[in-house]
């Protein structure tokens, strides 16, 4: 088998085993660099004999082999794909607006603004009550670009397909679409409350499409940074 | 990295610790690397060449080694050096391995028998 003959088959074990298209080019192309290396090195006893080098060098279904499972080995987002980019991001985004949700109230009563507060009467009370509803959609849509931001680093870190990255920025774009707030200041008269709830009816209402599109928004600016890298890797 | 047949099973982590104690010394990329642990082992360990890419990518993505392309040669080449985590590891790969060592030669050597050899 010649130098060439290795490099096509071995790139043929290697899609066949599902390897990411970055991880198959460098792979091929420092391979190709060590095969060719070996044959031009003067001091290899590798040249004079091909059939010693491609032994040396590993069959391209061993090679291969090893490369699924290093592969696998180093990053346990890609040993365990579904659980997370699947389920990581059905817990992370409850888990973050819980979050946000404990900031509020502290901000709410650092400032004096709960029920019955001296801050209630205030200017800041005043500027709270009037930007209830930014504050309310701040408070969705903050957790799910950063949810939506950490998983597709994550993925670009892990070298796992455009697929994955897709697949949890789709499902944070389903959860946090369907999320609901509504913040209702205290007043003089009335008590403050925060409700939250979950719920799309047939017209979804801006905030919500806003919520739905960040995500999706963040997948793609991610993947086309992703097939972008890939191109300069090649290129370079 | 897949052992040749003539290198028996337990030479598992081996050659991640060849790699790391030889990237120590200088930032290499792989057909480099591949000569050294040639030259630095006699020849006495046979591993598949490729299969130390496979290796080296792994330990990248774990932060241990940084790979950087450089031209090298005429050609533009991945060359790997050891990150602060590398070399932490190294120490501590080697010092595992030492101390391995040590015990398995006490048995051989029918040292104090029943008594055990590794704290």
């Amino acid at each position: 088998m010649d130098a060439q003959r290795w490099l096509e088959q071995f790139e043929r074990e290697l899609i066949r085993r599902k390897l990411p298209p970055l991880y198959v080019e460098r792979l091929l192309s420092e391979l190709s660099d060590h095969l060719f290396d070996s044959l031009e090195d003067p001091m290899s006893t590798d040249a004079k004999d091909l059939r010693s080098l491609v032994q040396r060098v590993g069959t391209p279904h061993e090679v291969a082999s090893s490369a699924a499972l290093e592969h696998r080995r180093a990053h346990i987002c890609r040993r365990h794909p579904i659980v997370s980019f699947v389920l990581l991001p059905l817990v992370a985004l409850p888990l973050l607006w819980a979050g946000s949700l404990f900031v509020l109230i502290a901000l709410a009563k650092a400032f004096g603004l709960e029920t019955g507060g001296e801050g209630v009467g205030s200017a800041i009370g005043h500027w709270a009550r009037v930007n209830a509803p930014l504050v309310s959609l701040a408070m969705l849509i903050v957790p799910i670009g950063v949810a939506a931001f950490v998983f597709c680093r994550i993925a670009a870190r892990s070298d796992v397909t455009w697929k994955w990255t897709l697949a949890a920025c789709g499902i944070l774009a389903i959860v946090g679409g369907m999320a609901m707030v509504n913040i209702v200041m205290p007043g003089a008269a009335n008590k403050g409350t925060v409700m939250f709830g979950m719920g799309l009816g047939m017209r979804p209402t801006e905030a919500q499409l806003a919520q739905f599109a960040l995500p999706l928004d963040i997948a793609a600016l991610a993947i086309w940074r992703q097939v972008a890298h890939r191109q300069r890797g090649l290129a370079g | 990295m897949t052992a040749r047949k003539s290198n028996p099973a337990f030479l598992n982590g081996v050659p991640e610790m060849l790699i790391l104690e030889l990237l120590s010394h200088r930032p290499m990329y792989g057909y480099q690397l591949v000569q050294s642990i040639k030259t630095a082992t006699g020849g006495g360990l046979e591993f598949g060449q490729g299969c130390v890419y496979p290796i080296l990518h792994r330990l990248e993505s774990q932060g241990i080694l940084r790979a950087s392309r450089q031209s090298v040669g005429g050609r533009n080449r991945f060359v790997y050096c050891l990150t602060k985590k590398g070399q932490a590891q190294r120490a501590a790969t080697v010092s595992s391995w030492q101390r391995i060592v040590t015990a398995v030669e006490h048995v051989l050597q029918g040292g104090e028998r029943g008594r055990t050899a590794v704290a």
